[in-house]
């Protein structure tokens, strides 16, 4: 298939979009503390530090890939209904031709 | 830098508890991965076929390899951390049992811990025993501790790694921490009286976890009551698991004798020989027929040897597995599993060169985490205690779906 061909089955590409964004809301909701005993081990050990930090760090980093997810979801909601509209338009225009043509066809 | 307060008062089910969370964190990321690539992106290619709705597809198999490296890493640190803890608690024991032993014999200990007028005591022996034990607990965690500030330091950079390779290279090498946090518990070098201490100190939780993690190293120690060497070594005698441990530690990267290509089963086999495994052998037959099982000296000639000396249940994995469990072998649950078992990895998903049911790779389990988490040791390709939990993602993705089954070997042919 060629670059310009357009092959999409809007209804569908939009419920994986709203899949994706329904799962990453739950997600971001798991993640936000999820490590939080990291921070709560015993002070007097040198680990102890680090692994408050890994924890911000992997939290902050999951966090990040659920957003992307989401982003991802939101982008093929927006696509999926950017064809819907594009159809709905030029469905409309050509009904306007068929009228057009109804009304000065000879 | 861990104090004697610190480690009388350590809390190591603090650190089980971080490592319980990074292990749930782990899960869901994985999860996730599977879903974005099974499902969401599977559901794209099938609904928007167009070039735009692959580059939307694309960038979800993107964000799910990223997950799958979250996974490996998120896991490494609970690794490191199921380790670290679990050498806390030894280490606790262990100069708990100092200060008891003290108390006991009247001996005064200062605020480090160190026995206060060793040159007027009494009782030498006693005091000496103190003093060793104090001197392992500290060294172990001192440098269990280093050991996993090392690696979180790691693994807290790591979150830019998005390649599953490096990710899991990088899971390898914590597993290989968490392992050796586990071998600084044990005091190799000290006098039996020491170890028999040692060994007293700790309980039976921790002795049973050191049974399963670390066997070769407790079964050279002299002071280990001779029982539990014998538990270790397999108590139906026919064998000494410890021994075949060793051996695929020790040669898990060495050439085989015979060079047999895809040689998995083949190490197997040659570990379950090292352990003491006796050979089966037809009269007719030698170890080729479909009944026989070992290995031959050979000629030295690899092509020959291969055609006289090696029999389909000694290098390939299906049929390895079936004579096991035809003769004498128990299938056993994965809690179950101790070192010195067999895993194998039987095809249960959709593989274009492998037919479901067939088993196609085996394994050696070479030691058990405290948390249950098993490692092994294999060859084609070589790796040494690895975990079983990180690394079946990986499995299920190159090669699909697997049902690993294990097996402990009771030959019942001698």
């Amino acid at each position: 298939m060629g670059h310009g061909d357009i092959d999409i089955r809007a209804d569908k590409v939009k419920r994986v979009g709203a899949d994706l964004q329904a799962e990453a809301r739950y997600a971001q909701g798991r993640i936000a503390h999820s490590l939080d005993g990291s921070d709560a081990v015993q002070s007097g050990w040198e680990s102890a530090q680090v692994l408050g930090e890994c924890a911000r760090a992997w939290e902050t980093h999951m966090q990040a890939l659920v957003g992307e997810m989401a982003a991802i979801g939101t982008n093929l909601q927006s696509a999926a209904q950017g064809h819907t509209n594009n159809d709905v338009f030029v469905q409309g225009l050509l009904r306007g031709i068929d009228g057009a043509d109804g009304l000065g066809g000879s | 830098m861990v104090t004697y307060a610190g480690l009388l008062n350590a809390r190591p089910e603090q650190w089980t508890n971080a490592a319980e969370e990074y292990e749930v964190l782990a899960k869901y990321a994985y999860q996730a991965a599977r879903d974005i690539r099974d499902d969401h992106a599977a559901k794209v290619d099938e609904h928007w076929a167009d070039a735009t709705g692959q580059l939307a597809a694309e960038r979800l198999r993107t964000l799910a390899d990223q997950l799958d490296s979250a996974y490996d890493l998120l896991f490494s640190v609970k690794m490191v951390l199921v380790g670290l803890a679990t050498n806390m608690r030894t280490a606790q024991d262990t100069l708990n049992g100092a200060v008891t032993l003290a108390r006991n014999y009247g001996i005064e200990l200062d605020h480090d811990g160190y026995v206060m007028f060793p040159e007027v005591e009494e009782h030498k022996d006693i005091v000496h025993e103190v003093s060793e034990l104090r001197s392992q607990a500290f060294k172990q965690a001192y440098d269990a501790d280093r050991m996993a500030h090392d690696e979180l330091a790691k693994l807290r950079d790591a979150v830019s790694i998005v390649n599953p390779d490096d990710a899991l290279a990088l899971q390898e090498e914590a597993s290989h921490v968490e392992m050796s946090e586990l071998a600084a518990t044990i005091p190799t070098g000290a006098d039996p009286v020491t170890v028999r201490a040692w060994w007293n100190s700790l309980s039976a939780k921790d002795r049973h976890d050191l049974m399963l993690a670390e066997p070769v190293a407790l079964v050279n120690l002299e002071g280990i009551p001779e029982d539990v060497k014998q538990e270790m070594r397999g108590e139906d005698g026919k064998f000494d698991r410890t021994k075949t441990v060793a051996f695929a530690l020790e040669h898990w990267d060495k050439a085989d004798r015979i060079d047999t290509g895809n040689n998995c089963t083949n190490f197997v086999s040659e570990a379950l020989l090292a352990g003491g495994m006796e050979k089966k052998m037809g009269f007719w037959t030698g170890v080729k027929g479909d009944d026989d099982w070992g290995i031959e000296t050979g000629t030295g000639w690899n092509w020959l040897d291969q055609h006289l000396y090696v029999g389909d249940n000694r290098d390939n994995a299906e049929a390895n597995q079936n004579f096991m469990l035809r003769h004498g072998g128990e299938e056993l649950t994965r809690d179950q599993v101790r070192p010195g078992d067999i895993v194998y990895f039987e095809q249960a998903g959709p593989n274009e060169g492998i037919a479901r049911g067939d088993t196609h790779h085996a394994a050696v389990v070479t030691a058990v985490m405290p948390d249950g988490e098993i490692k092994y040791t294999q060859h084609s390709d070589p790796h040494q205690n690895i975990s079983l939990d990180g690394r079946t993602p990986h499995a299920v993705e190159a090669e699909g779906q697997q049902n690993l089954r294990f097996v402990r070997p009771h030959p019942d042919w001698y």
